[in-house]
């Protein structure tokens, strides 16, 4: 069975983890997620800014 | 530069620029001219018109076909409306961070306000009956058990209050550190002995999962014990039922986390893992914990200001915190801990553990 990809934030020295992606997009939709805040998954090969990263970007465009 | 044409043939730089400035574009042509490579220049020119005007240059060597230097063409982009719409970005973003300080200097006031509001409270009203009461009856007539009792009331509110404060100042202050060699296994140890009632009380099973060797670092040890505790007492209040705290130390070494950290050898981090089996926190409040003031145990039973001066603690060592939990499923906190780069071998790790059971 496939598990699911798990997300992490990191907010200067905290770092928020194994969130799902319905986890990540409904806390974009709430404000809680910036675009600036870092995020990794399995896959990337570091933190990336979460604006950056493809599968986010319809959600951030969503809020403008 | 807003002119028609007939007012640019056969001028030269110094006709229209102040002499520095057309000394400036001068010194870029040579530099194109030298080195024969392009160059490129955001500029807020002088001009003659009275409108802003923001211009991006770009100036290219031109050879004839012989391959002799014929001259430099230069193209100029008017990019006013790019440069406004940045200025009016980043005062909006200034604005913003204005509004968010406002909004935490807002809930820092309203916090204090409400957890030091109770014990005053609590002073006030005993200071009023005992008051009263002497008024009423005579101090020499009020048995000394009400004395007792009410000023034992005003000193537990009193302590309350200083708590509190303390906290505040150990929030907005910056922590000075004592460090030293510190045994990390003892600290958890410590931590857990001095919270050892508090444990029982909460019905809580202490599972530790310690590395087999000695992880020394060099970090002040009360304040790490306050790190820890802070957590141990959180995982115990998420537990009302009783359940399971594992506490678990490793050396981390390079593996997933060097592929999200980009870790290398020589950035050996110690790791000391709380996991409970506690109710959870939601995704929202995950994102909320470590904010001062932010408390999910609900009114009047936490100030909220724990995780966030052990944030600030971690921070000063050089450390990161992570969160992660499950809604019903638990929550686990990592804090992880640069080693102190001089003692990186396991075999100083011993030695330095042999001495210290040695009490020297």
């Amino acid at each position: 069975m496939a598990t699911e990809q798990r997300w992490d934030v990191k907010r200067g020295s905290k770092i928020f983890s194994a969130l799902s992606f319905g986890q990540v997009t409904r806390l974009i939709a709430k404000g809680l997620l910036k675009e600036d805040d870092l995020i990794w998954h399995s896959g990337l090969s570091g933190w990336r800014k979460a604006g950056e990263v493809e599968e986010l970007k319809p959600f951030f465009q969503e809020l403008k | 530069m807003g002119l028609p044409k007939e007012q640019l043939e056969g001028k030269t730089l110094w006709d229209f620029y102040p002499k520095d400035q057309a000394d400036a574009y001068w010194k870029d042509d040579l530099e194109v001219i030298n080195s024969g490579q392009p160059k490129r220049n955001i500029i807020e020119p002088l001009t003659l018109s009275d409108r802003a005007l923001w211009v991006q240059t770009d100036k290219i060597l031109y050879r004839d076909a012989s391959g002799n230097i014929a001259g430099i063409i230069g193209f100029t982009l008017d990019i006013t409306g790019r440069k406004q719409a940045e200025e009016e970005l980043k005062s909006a973003q200034e604005k913003l961070i204005q509004a968010e300080k406002l909004a935490t200097v807002g809930r820092l006031a309203a916090g204090v306000a409400h957890e030091i509001n109770n014990p005053l409270a609590a002073i006030m009203i005993s200071v009023q009956r005992l008051t009263g009461l002497i008024k009423n009856e005579g101090a020499a007539n009020i048995d000394s058990e009400v004395y007792v009792k009410t000023l034992e009331l005003v000193e537990r509110a009193t302590n309350n209050c200083k708590r509190i404060v303390a906290g505040l100042l150990a929030f907005s202050r910056p922590i000075k550190l004592q460090s030293a060699s510190t045994d990390i296994h003892k600290v958890v140890e410590e931590s857990l002995e001095v919270l050892e009632d508090q444990i029982k009380v909460h019905k809580v099973r202490v599972v530790n999962d310690f590395a087999p060797h000695l992880l020394i670092i060099k970090a002040d040890k009360y304040k790490l014990g306050e790190v820890f505790s802070n957590l141990i007492v959180n995982a115990c209040e998420a537990m009302p039922e009783g359940g399971q705290l594992r506490i678990a130390t490793r050396l981390q070494q390079p593996g997933t986390e060097a592929r999200r950290e980009a870790m290398d050898e020589a950035d050996k981090t110690v790791e000391i893992k709380f996991s409970d089996t506690g109710e959870g926190i939601s995704d929202e409040d995950m994102f909320k914990i470590f904010d001062p003031f932010f408390s999910t145990k609900g009114p009047g039973k936490s100030v909220g200001l724990g995780l966030s001066v052990s944030y600030g603690i971690i921070q000063q060592h050089g450390g990161a915190i992570e969160v992660s939990s499950q809604k019903g499923k638990g929550t686990t906190f990592i804090v992880r801990l640069p080693v102190d780069r001089r003692r990186t071998t396991e075999q100083q790790e011993v030695t330095d553990g042999n001495r210290a059971k040695m009490g020297c």
